[in-house]
């Protein structure tokens, strides 16, 4: 499903070249729940991006259903995060001043598809127990429940991969439980998952794992499977 | 969804939102007040030029003009059909013309100058305005004051000139010029007492405001005058008004370069107001940039609501600065010509200020959206 072949990312900061991926080979299958992990500094989160058509990488390409992303424009790399992705971080990065509802509801929005939003917004929302704090603001919510609603965004529209950087990383156990349960159930229904993760829970939960070394797969390659 | 965003951004940056409406507002109470005030300040310095009545003397270049302010006997003529001509030629500045013509003559043992007056509206013109020479029937004859009281007249006396007797109508209050020893009498009646039939000494006129400035007027009235009239010139009697026109001019200059500084300042309050939001908004940017929405909804969404908030400040600016000129100018207006009152054609200019202010100030704070790199901002831990 999704391909990222050879890909490397070499940042220049401060005048210094810092090469956050090396020749980075990686197949994701359809039903993938992929886990990345590595320690900090890795690589984690830019091969996340990459991924996700944020972030050219400096060579190599990344394929979706076999189109070079990077070699599409800018609007069209937009369309295929919008109809194909959904995209979760530690910090949520809700938007402060919409309801819970309406950040749900974001990418139905984007998608065109307004009809019926709201009956899917709110059936996602009992899923992830928040459905009573539709009418609040992200900063009348604990930290659990904006996770719960940045996973409602990330999924409401029906993506076919969700991509997830340290989603459990600012919760306490109940609430990494439900999202890793979240998760678990999502993948289950045929939804792609890419986490990259710290947390031991999700990382179990995964049917592949990969660990990233400075910026290079360490052991197995994208393509082996551990079940 | 579009519009509920925006209504949400704007409320919940509310103080940021009331900051620049406030500044955008108090650029076009300034700029509604200041117009206002000028458009009825002219039409009060229009009324001022009137009641100091004619303020144009044109005559041939070949008069002498010792000749023409002494009254002699010497002095040139030249036929009364130019005023006429004058009157039809809409080009020129002025307007309300007077035929003039002028001679000593003994009355009672006494000499008064004996000043025939013909009013010559132009065409465009109604009704005669202001303090300007008012025509004489046939018989009837207008004193000035040293005339009256050296032929000891005053209103409803008869004056004999030459055989024709004349009814005294009106006697004007002193002015200390030359006008104080005039008996003005019909222009037919006049010509035919000193013989000279179809003849005038020179032309009174006023000139409007109507092209400008004061000096704007003078100078087109001049162009047109030596381009329609060759061989006549005129000479200005309005030093008064001039002086007036100029204390105007420069506090208009000065009040605009004071609006001026405050448009600069508007936008620098805005720019300002505008990086800081971009700044303070990048995490949403960035999620929404990797949600797919695309870098033409997120200009669009910061465009839109600034001309919104131009657009009410527009309208909240008018509305302040037209009440305080209705409040305020009317108090020091030294002549009213009407009741200083909204000018409803500033609210479409004040819009396109309010507007471009807008626009302008964004330039800066859209550059720096487009320019925001989403990954380092997802990547902010």
């Amino acid at each position: 499903m999704i391909q990222a072949q050879r890909v490397s990312k070499i940042y220049t900061r401060s005048g210094a070249r810092v090469r956050a991926l090396a020749d980075v080979d990686l197949t994701v299958e359809r039903g993938d729940f992929l886990i990345i992990h590595g320690s900090s500094g890795s690589g984690k989160t830019t091969l996340l991006l990459t991924l996700g058509g944020m972030l050219r990488p400096t060579s190599g390409a990344v394929l979706f259903q076999g189109t070079d992303i990077y070699s599409l424009t800018t609007g069209k790399r937009a369309e295929y995060r919008r109809r194909h992705l959904g995209f979760m971080f530690q910090k949520f990065f809700l938007v402060p001043y919409l309801t819970a509802s309406d950040n749900i509801r974001f990418p139905l929005v984007l998608r065109g598809t307004p009809a019926g939003s709201q009956e899917r917004v709110r059936e996602v929302a009992e899923r992830l127990r928040i459905d009573q704090r539709l009418n609040h603001l992200p900063a009348q919510l604990s930290v659990g429940e904006q996770q719960r609603v940045a996973m409602a965004r990330a999924i409401v529209a029906g993506p076919d991969v969700i991509l997830a950087d340290e989603p459990t990383g600012n919760l306490d156990r109940e609430n990494r439980g439900i999202l890793a349960q979240f998760l678990r159930d999502e993948n289950r229904r045929g939804r792609t998952v890419v986490v990259v993760t710290h947390d031991d829970d999700l990382i179990r939960l995964g049917n592949r794992n990969i660990q990233l070394v400075a910026g290079r797969l360490d052991g197995p390659r994208g393509d082996d499977r551990e079940s | 969804m579009f519009f509920r965003v925006l209504i949400s951004q704007a409320r919940y940056k509310w103080v940021v939102t009331l900051l620049v409406g406030l500044a955008m507002t108090c650029l076009v109470t300034l700029y509604v007040y200041l117009n206002n005030t000028a458009e009825f300040a002219n039409r009060s310095m229009q009324l001022v030029m009137k009641n100091m009545g004619h303020n144009l003397l044109i005559f041939p270049d070949r008069a002498d003009l010792q000749d023409l302010y002494l009254c002699r006997d010497s002095q040139v003529r030249f036929a009364d059909e130019v005023t006429r001509q004058m009157s039809d030629s809409l080009a020129l500045s002025s307007r309300y013309y007077v035929s003039v013509l002028q001679e000593r003559v003994g009355v009672d043992g006494g000499k008064v100058l004996l000043t025939g007056i013909e009013p010559v509206a132009r065409k465009d013109e109604t009704r005669e305005k202001g303090n300007m020479i008012q025509p004489l029937a046939d018989g009837q004859a207008r004193l000035g004051s040293e005339a009256a009281r050296l032929l000891q007249k005053q209103v409803g006396d008869s004056v004999d000139i030459r055989g024709t007797e004349f009814r005294v109508v009106e006697v004007l209050p002193p002015k200390a010029t030359i006008d104080d020893c005039r008996m003005y009498v019909n222009l037919r009646q006049c010509q035919q007492l000193i013989d000279a039939a179809g003849q005038i000494n020179y032309i009174l006129a006023f000139l409007c405001l109507h092209r400008g400035t004061l000096e704007e007027s003078l100078e087109s009235q001049e162009a047109e005058l030596a381009a329609r009239f060759p061989g006549f010139r005129q000479i200005s009697r309005m030093d008064v008004a001039q002086g007036r026109s100029l204390a105007r001019t420069t506090t208009q200059k000065s009040l605009h370069s004071l609006l001026a500084l405050v448009a600069v300042v508007t936008v620098m309050v805005i720019a300002v107001a505008g990086l800081q939001e971009v700044h303070d908004r990048r995490h949403e940017t960035g999620i929404l940039l990797a949600m797919g929405v695309s870098h033409f909804y997120l200009v669009g969404l910061y465009l839109v609501k600034i001309l919104a908030i131009a657009a009410l400040a527009a309208i909240a600016g008018f509305l302040l600065g037209s009440t305080l000129a209705v409040q305020l100018t009317s108090s020091f207006l030294v002549v009213q010509t009407r009741a200083v009152e909204f000018v409803w054609s500033h609210l479409p200019v004040a819009m396109m200020l309010t507007a471009t202010v807008a626009l302008v100030a964004q330039i800066v704070p859209v550059a720096k959206l487009l320019t925001l790199d989403p990954n380092a901002i997802l990547t902010e831990q």
